[in-house]
């Protein structure tokens, strides 16, 4: 996976998983996603309560590219993360370099001092997962042939039929 | 681009509904969402503004279930036609893997048609992506209401290529559906030949 999309290898998913769950634990946060710079929801951990992770990805992901806009505007070259503090809970979103967004959610009682450090040691963690070509970005979908025919047949499935 | 998570054996595309304002993009989205059960389909979410105008975006993710032993879901977003959201309309075509493009018919509005599909090819240039290269389909929308140009006029004008296109009446589905399966073809086959590149 990268700027351009791309693939994610089972051996990446797992550590990131692991890399994920122990952030969890590690910053006492309720809940974490990465999501990659186009909104699709890659991987999460904790708690999801009300959360429907697609939806809350595409939209966390579209407002972190609207502050990079802003960044633009403002001289900056880049915002590497944003904080927005709410009433119960609280949202930490870092960029991992341009390949990913990892956002935190948090209750009030925990410090967000305490979330930047280890959203930061993360950060890290997964950047150095995410190696474009490691994941095995992949010249053709490895799944056989007749793959979009079966796709489409379910599509019509789902449209209960056209 | 699509991603595909060889780990939770998951492919995720992207389409996007591009098109002048009030053209019915939205529409052709509320009109999916009515048809697709809700265990194949998530939540409408609509970035809106208190007239009912696509602020942001539109977003209804869609769910093919396991094919080939993928989970295949597709994301698909709508633009803010308006002219002055051109910002906006920039960032929700990023990693777009396939568009479709809503015109309107009716004869007024032709120039408008013509401007929106001018922005929407400039505004993957700067995204690195070539309209002529990627999947891409045109619903003629409004085909019910009166004084719409032909579609053999239409063709002619902005469609000089003959990409697939659909005569459509979103509100009542006409032509949605084709457009939506047309694009999410084009887009399935490119990704089982070219991969996430």
């Amino acid at each position: 996976m990268n700027k351009q999309g791309g693939s994610l290898s089972a051996e990446q998913m797992q550590t990131i998983e692991s890399v994920l769950a122990g952030y969890v634990k590690d910053a006492g946060i309720r809940t974490v996603l990465l999501v990659d710079p186009d909104g699709h929801l890659v991987c999460q951990s904790g708690a999801m309560d009300t959360i429907d992770p697609v939806s809350f990805g595409a939209l966390v992901s579209a407002n972190f590219a609207s502050t990079q806009q802003i960044a633009g505007q403002m001289g900056e070259k880049e915002f590497n993360a944003f904080y927005i503090q709410g009433k119960e809970k609280d949202l930490y979103v870092s960029a991992v370099e341009d390949k990913a967004i990892l956002v935190s959610i948090f209750a009030r009682g925990t410090t967000v001092g305490m979330v930047k450090i280890f959203a930061e040691k993360t950060v890290k963690e997964i950047s150095a997962n995410l190696v474009p070509g490691e994941g095995g970005d992949q010249k053709g979908l490895s799944v056989g042939g007749g793959f979009a025919d079966s796709a489409l047949a379910e599509l019509d499935k789902v449209l209960g039929g056209i | 681009m699509a991603t595909i998570n060889y780990g939770y054996r998951e492919i995720n595309c992207k389409i996007v509904y591009y098109g002048p304002g009030m053209s019915g993009k939205t529409t052709n989205l509320e009109t999916i969402h009515k048809k697709v059960p809700p265990t194949n389909r998530g939540k409408l979410t609509s970035l809106a503004t208190k007239t009912d105008r696509t602020l942001f975006f539109d977003l209804l993710p869609l769910d093919l279930g396991t094919i080939k032993g993928f989970k295949v879901k597709f994301q698909l977003y709508t633009v803010p036609g308006q002219v002055y959201y051109n910002a906006t309309r920039k960032l929700v075509l990023r990693g777009a893997d396939g568009v479709v493009f809503i015109a309107d018919s009716q004869k007024d509005r032709y120039d408008d048609n013509v401007e929106s599909l001018e922005n929407l090819r400039e505004n993957l240039k700067e995204h690195g992506m070539d309209l002529d290269a990627m999947p891409f389909v045109i619903g003629w929308n409004k085909r019910d209401l009166p004084d719409v140009m032909s579609v053999e006029e239409l063709n002619a004008k902005m469609n000089p290529r003959g990409v697939p296109n659909f005569e459509m009446e979103a509100l009542t589905g006409r032509g949605v559906f084709e457009a939506l399966r047309a694009v999410t073809r084009m887009v399935l086959e490119k990704l089982e030949k070219e991969g996430t590149r």
